[in-house]
């Protein structure tokens, strides 16, 4: 029998519907978005296509926005280079709650995304288990929402909400990593750091969060 | 044929570096392996701001930041489900008032 304090109340499971359902509905919510926005580009095949092959909202909609502003085919790879160094922190982070062989680990990375990590690193002891389910309605949740927006379904007040539940998602996960006064600091100084960056070089865009959270991690900034 | 291989390449970029991140480097172990555990709370927090003010970091509408003060307000409860519950009550609220 295990005893809890009333001030740490049980760690939340991350593959209940209440959990892994809202993630499902935003990603499907913006892979509409994304499948309107990208049709006219791309057109419906095509547009279907990068959502079956990326599975990146981040990535896809960066590159959507630079061609669409011109860019050359060069500039949007660099571009997204940069966006996915990211990756690095993310997968570093979970790596150690990995406990797949290497063929394993090479399969469940095609989950890697923000949201599942968020949720492999709230119960590390089944992280494989979590990337991969989660992972898999996140994945079909993007193919599913970009196949609704290529057939004309993003509705004009849409836009508007999936602006707002990107940031609250967010908010979310990172209230499940906050476990302790330490956890907290951190937390805040990585939003802090990210808003100055932004504010000072707004080119960084999606390199932005990634550094303010490599400097909040270091020991001497966030004191666990 | 130029979009399809520019996604292509796209994918195998994003591919390679999530492979990498958890295939090909070592596991992280002792100073690394605690400094690791340390960052996803301020990266997640930071993504956070980023979405918020997005890539243009501009002042979000009224319903976008009623959306994230909800979702702050019971960030306590540690709870997903229910801070996405919070932050859309909060954008539909403010939405229809404003």
């Amino acid at each position: 029998m295990t005893s809890t304090t009333p001030s740490s109340p049980p760690p939340p499971n991350p593959l209940a519907p209440g959990t892994v359902i809202p993630i499902m509905a935003a990603i499907g919510v913006f892979g509409t978005l994304y499948g309107a926005a990208a049709q006219p580009l791309f057109g419906s095949w095509l547009t279907m296509f990068s959502s079956i092959v990326i599975f990146s909202g981040t990535v896809q909609f960066s590159m959507l926005g630079l061609l669409a502003a011109g860019a050359g085919p060069l500039a949007v790879i660099w571009a997204i280079f940069v966006v996915n160094v990211r990756n690095f922190a993310l997968g570093g982070a979970l790596r150690p709650h990995l406990t797949g062989n290497r063929w394993q680990r090479l399969a469940v990375s095609w989950f890697l995304i923000d949201e599942t990590v968020g949720l492999a690193l709230a119960a590390p002891s089944s992280a494989d288990r979590i990337l991969l389910r989660a992972g898999a309605g996140a994945y079909l949740a993007w193919v599913v929402g970009t196949g609704i927006g290529v057939a004309g379904g993003a509705a004009f007040g849409l836009a508007g909400m999936a602006s707002a539940i990107f940031p609250v998602l967010f908010i979310g996960l990172a209230a499940l990593m906050v476990r302790s006064r330490g956890a907290l600091v951190r937390a805040g100084m990585g939003a802090v750091v990210t808003f100055v960056l932004l504010l000072m070089w707004p080119g960084l865009a999606g390199l932005a969060p990634v550094l303010g959270g490599v400097v909040a991690a270091i020991p001497a900034v966030g004191r666990a | 044929m130029r979009d399809l291989w520019l996604i292509l390449v796209v994918a195998i970029v994003t591919y390679l570096s999530r492979a990498a991140a958890v295939v090909l480097l070592p596991a992280a172990q002792g100073v690394l392996l605690q400094y690791v555990s340390r960052l996803p709370a301020p990266l997640f927090a930071g993504l956070a701001v980023f979405t918020f003010l997005g890539e243009r970091v501009a002042v979000p509408e009224p319903a976008t930041l009623a959306a994230a003060l909800a979702a702050l307000l019971v960030t306590p409860k540690r709870s997903l489900g229910l801070t996405l519950a919070a932050g859309i009550a909060g954008y539909l609220v403010v939405g229809w008032i404003w």
